[in-house]
């Protein structure tokens, strides 16, 4: 394969990708525009202020991460938790006892329910979408209007303490900051501690308009220890402690906000969007009455309503590109209509710009109905829930178009990666073959691919989808025209045909959704099935007896009758897979929709265990696994040599992966110590142990990428006489002998390659290794035995899979027809030919070590080795004295009498298989764009049927600045 | 065939128990939890298989020829043949309604996968019926069948 065509098809799987999440990761817009105090006037209303009279002057914001309602609701039952339920007593209390001073709020989050995203959405009001969600740990600066910048702009200030996510979002914006690390999950209280340490200073100075402070101790004690833990009980009584303290200093002219940026699983885990982790709480709370209710608990308000709710209170501007619609209960009857009127402004003016900004046809085709109606409202109707009402079907509609796939990229994608999945497959069956005319349609895709990337033309995508697909047929056709060529020959058997079907099979079983649910028994069935189906393939290799012979001895017993048929060895290493594939059922992890499904403790965490005794089963036997692994992979490559020598990467890779077992056993230890004792040791023990492997692993990685090759040459005398000593020594000089000839004759000194015979499975070992050591410490102590099973089932698997008929051993034979069988063609050369070779050798005739026709039970066989064969089982006997290298002559395959009118239809059909393919396409390419034409669609019903009312000619709605 | 053939297919039947139970353990039936569903299966599908198959041959290597080398000695031995495969595969097949989310009752394991074994195998001894009535076979000298 040429190097432009291995370029190409890189080319190719890159456009796939790219067009694809093109189409799937939705995007949104993000407009630079910002709202002013000047925007939204009422000449109606006396507005006093910027947008509306101030309730309060400042505000204290206490994010408290993962802070789930259910920890702030009181709760009553049997259902009560001792760990995390009715533990924050002072929200309770003030409920209580001030009742319209209090509000509770059930404060439901957007997913992806993850740290960054919330803040996001919290401080300008957006939705998040699909593209946004891989960002949690780069934080970088927002560009969009948000509360940070509309407070700073009006020269008021912002304080900030806590998780040093808030520093990347607004670098520059706060007028003090307190941050604290928050990347280290296993660290309850290092944060907690330092906004503690500057809380209370903070709030006694007089200078800031807004203070923030980000609790991250509940979270990461969730992602720790999960929520039904003693240390959780701890670390809600701390933060109730925190609040009743603020609640003390706090001023008449200070509204405090108190909410979760996200709720948490069962598990303590959160990101997705089960109704746990959704269902954040958000408490409100004054020492002037707040609101006028009776019910102090609201259910279910959108965390982005907050943002114009907390903008409209201390009055400042509304974020420009906010969704939210304001919580009305906490504004005064007076103050209501004005605000939501100045929500609504708000919301509208967004919409118009961004529909006029993306340029998004069906986005302002659905907005127009609706601003249309609104703008036709009379005085009188304009009530609060109207506007509230209207914000809300904008946000909805909003929501629906960010989550709407674009087809057309989608499918230029899927196109591309099927046209590049078929070409390899062409390019490997018949790679001799000149691609110019392949190569020019190949080279327009890339320019068209090209156009499209930086362009917006609607045409593009359809001339691709031509162009692609035209692409696609050429390759199928050519490739079930190869197969049927194949099948000419031969009719593969059912046997052989079933390990297809099971690949089918499971193909087909992503198309249902409880298939998909219970992916892991699917698989592991048809697994199981594949291996059964190995054994039986591998039936009748020690099969001795044909049915004509009536020298056969009886077979006494079953079990003797399956001894006949199959090898020990093969019915040992199918039993022990077996076995291996079913006990991975131990580690299973449950998903949300297998309610039935109870999680192994094994896949707990090792922190959110109580008991001793499983803690010890489960470090003893991580610990047993990953030593067993690390240890044979290192003891294979030293038996072969690998290690030998001194270079920079033999040495790196004897070293590496004992240092890494040392790193894994030390955190593995420290997960056993408790939290207080851990608080000692801060980040740097808890990261360094990881952030060793994963350097040492890298580093190897890269050794291994630059030159995969593990051998050590040794010129001139040899280093080590005693390898290997053995009964062959005698014969080993004789070798030594012809060595010192060849050196002689070639004048060249000879020398010695140590890990010659597995160069190609010692990098691979090697580089598994690597891998290995980072995915133990990624997947935890509980999953290791099943990683330990899952390779040696692959061992056992591989070694079934090694058939050779009379055992082990260099096969050698008189008959040059019988060899020639066995020496492949090469790839075409420069000129045009295929070369393969044969080796002529010389060897020691040494009945130890080589067989000739004798009549020996070797493992897994008791055969014949027929006279034709040598069978040499010590490489050292042989020595290779000439190859022959000849050029292949291609015959035409031979044909039957019946055969022939087929053949030559075929031959016909080949010859004009472009001009049928044409044919072909342009028939389906007819087909399809009439079926999807209008007019044809009517004429066709005008003729058929004889009738046909309202035919409608699709309208395109343009947008029109009301 | 006679009282023999009869005992030694019963006893073929009691050694096939637990090697089924095995092979459903191993292929995800619960170990001990399910013991009466699972011994169920065993049963049932040891009938299926190991009965037909004890009642015809009457040597161990006439049964690996039958059953290995798909070279039935008899007209009997291939319809048992086809019986013991079609159960197999059926009760293989049967397993995949167990995850679908119907909530039937019959979709509780075993009852598919042993409804799937006699479906299995009532198909085989069509299959078997169709072969001997139209196939392709043709008799050797000693009366013997064999399958082109």
């Amino acid at each position: 394969m040429r190097l432009w065509t291995l370029a190409l098809v890189v080319v190719g799987y890159l456009a796939g990708l790219y067009f694809y999440s093109r189409g799937f990761l939705l995007t949104r817009q993000t407009l630079r525009l910002n709202s002013s105090c000047a925007d939204v006037q009422h000449p109606d209303a006396p507005v006093r202020g910027c947008w509306l009279e101030a309730r309060f002057k400042r505000a204290i914001v206490l994010v408290i991460d993962a802070l789930r309602f259910d920890f702030v609701d009181r709760q009553t039952g049997p259902d009560v938790s001792p760990y995390y339920h009715n533990r924050l007593a002072t929200i309770g209390r003030l409920l209580e006892e001030r009742k319209h001073q209090s509000l509770l709020v059930e404060f439901t989050a957007d997913p992806p329910t993850t740290t960054l995203q919330r803040l996001k959405a919290l401080t300008t009001g957006s939705l998040p979408t699909f593209i946004d969600a891989g960002t949690n740990f780069a934080g970088t600066a927002i560009d969009e209007d948000n509360i940070i910048d509309q407070l700073v702009g009006l020269d008021r200030n912002v304080i900030f303490l806590g998780d040093d996510t808030w520093t990347a979002l607004f670098p520059a914006q706060f007028h003090r900051q307190f941050p604290f690390p928050s990347f280290d999950v296993k660290d309850l209280h290092s944060v907690d501690d330092g906004v503690l340490g500057h809380l209370y200073d903070e709030l006694n100075k007089p200078d800031w308009t807004l203070l923030v402070a980000h609790f991250l101790g509940v979270d990461h004690c969730g992602h720790k220890y999960g929520p039904s833990h003693p240390e959780m009980r701890r670390k809600l009584d701390q933060m109730d402690r925190m609040i009743a303290n603020v609640t003390q200093l706090l001023a008449d002219d200070t509204l405090l906000i108190i909410f979760g940026d996200h709720g948490m699983t069962t598990t303590g885990d959160h990101g997705g969007d089960s109704p746990d982790e959704l269902a954040a709480a958000l408490f409100l709370h004054s020492n002037l009455p707040l609101h006028s209710e009776d019910n102090n608990v609201l259910s279910a308000v959108a965390q982005v309503d907050l943002v114009p709710t907390l903008s409209l209170l201390l009055d400042f501007p509304t974020p420009f590109s906010s969704l939210g619609t304001i919580i009305p209960q906490v504004f005064t009857r007076e103050q209501q209509m004005a605000a939501a009127k100045a929500n609504v402004e708000q919301v509208v003016r967004y919409a118009h710009s961004y529909s006029k900004q993306s340029g998004d046809s069906a986005l302002s085709s659905r907005l127009q109905p609706l601003l249309r109606t609104f703008n036709s409202l009379t005085p009188e109707e304009l009530t609060v829930e109207r506007c509230l009402e209207t914000v809300r079907q904008m946000q909805r509609i909003f929501r629906e178009c960010w989550a709407t796939f674009h087809g057309p990229w989608m499918l230029i994608g899927v196109l591309a990666m099927l046209e590049t999945l078929s070409w390899t497959l062409r390019l490997m069956v018949d790679e001799d073959r000149s691609w110019g005319g392949r190569a020019v349609l190949k080279l327009v895709t890339v320019l068209l691919q090209l156009i499209a990337y930086f362009g917006q033309q609607e045409i593009i995508p359809v001339a691709l989808h031509m162009l692609l697909s035209l692409q696609l047929v050429l390759d199928l056709a050519a490739i079930v025209n190869g197969l049927m060529v194949v099948k000419q020959n031969r009719l593969p058997s059912l046997l052989h045909a079933f390990p297809f079907l099971l690949l089918l099979l499971h193909a087909a079983s992503f198309f249902s959704n409880s298939f998909v649910v219970y992916e892991r028994d699917v698989i592991r069935y048809l697994a199981q099935t594949s291996l059964l189906l190995l054994l039986v393939q591998r039936k009748g290799v020690g099969a001795p007896r044909k049915p004509g012979t009536a020298a056969a001895p009886k077979i006494p017993s079953l079990w003797r009758l399956i001894c006949v048929y199959f090898d020990w060895k093969s019915i040992l290493f199918t039993m022990v897979a077996l076995v291996l594939l079913r006990s991975g059922v131990m580690f299973a992890k449950c998903r949300e929709e297998q309610s039935e499904c109870v999680p192994s403790w094994l896949t707990a965490s090792f922190q959110s265990l109580h008991d001793d005794a499983d803690k010890n089963v489960r470090f003893l036997t991580a610990l047993a696994s990953v030593g067993l692994l690390i240890f044979a992979m290192r003891s294979f490559l030293r038996r072969n040599g690998h290690l030998d020598g001194h270079s920079f990467k033999s040495v790196a890779l004897g070293a590496a992966p004992l240092l890494s077992f040392t790193a894994i056993l030390v955190y593995w230890v420290s997960l056993w110590l408790p939290d207080n004792v851990w608080q000692h040791y801060q980040t740097a023990f808890s990261l360094a142990p990881p952030l060793i492997v994963y350097t040492l692993s890298l580093m190897l990685t890269a050794l291994l990428a630059i030159n995969p090759l593990l051998i050590n040459v040794v010129m001139g005398e040899q280093k080590r006489e005693e390898l290997d000593e053995s009964a062959v020594a005698s014969k080993r000089k004789v070798f030594q002998h012809f060595k010192r000839n060849w050196a002689e004759y070639l004048g060249q000194p000879t020398g010695t390659v140590f890990g010659l015979a597995s160069a190609i499975s010692g990098p691979i070992v090697a580089l598994l290794l690597c891998w290995t050591v980072v995915l133990v410490l990624l997947l935890g102590d509980g999953i290791v035995a099943s990683n330990f099973a899952s390779i040696l089932r692959h061992g056992l698997i591989n070694n079934m899979n090694k058939v050779s008929a009379f055992g082990e051993g260099t096969y050698l034979s008189t008959e040059l027809s019988l060899s020639l069988n066995w020496s492949p063609m090469s790839a075409v050369d420069s000129n045009g030919k295929r070369v393969g070779c044969v080796a002529l050798c010389e060897i020691v005739n040494d009945p130890s070590g080589v067989k000739i026709g004798c009549n020996e039970s070797v493992v897994g066989s008791a055969k014949t080795v027929p006279n034709k064969y040598f069978i040499v089982r010590n490489d050292e006997l042989v020595i290779v004295r000439y190859l022959l290298v000849y050029e292949h002559e291609s015959k035409p395959p031979q044909t039957s009498n019946q055969q022939r009118l087929f053949h030559r239809t075929l031959g016909w059909l080949s010859t004009h298989r472009f001009w049928l393919l044409m044919c072909l396409y342009f028939s389906l390419l007819m087909a399809v764009g009439l079926a999807s034409s209008s007019n044809f669609r009517f004429y066709w019903k005008r003729l058929f049927a004889q009738y046909w009312p309202n035919h409608r000619h699709n309208d395109h709605h343009h947008y029109d600045d009301a | 065939m006679g009282l023999w053939a009869v005992l030694r297919a019963i006893w073929f039947v009691i050694v096939g128990i637990p090697i089924f139970y095995v092979v459903a353990v191993l292929f995800g039936a619960p170990l001990l939890s399910e013991l009466y569903e699972t011994l169920t299966f065993a049963i049932a599908l040891s009938c299926l298989v190991f009965f037909p198959l004890g009642l015809t041959f009457t040597s161990y290597d006439q049964l690996g020829r039958l059953v290995f080398e798909n070279r039935p000695d008899t007209k009997r031995q291939l319809v048992a043949q086809r019986i013991a495969f079609g159960s197999v595969l059926g009760a293989w097949g049967g397993a995949a309604v167990i995850p679908l989310d119907w909530d039937r009752p019959w979709q509780i394991w075993p009852t598919p996968c042993v409804a799937g074994g006699v479906i299995g195998a009532f198909l085989g001894l069509l299959l078997a019926i169709f072969a001997l009535r139209c196939g392709p076979l043709t008799f050797s000298k000693r009366q013997k069948w064999k399958i082109v």
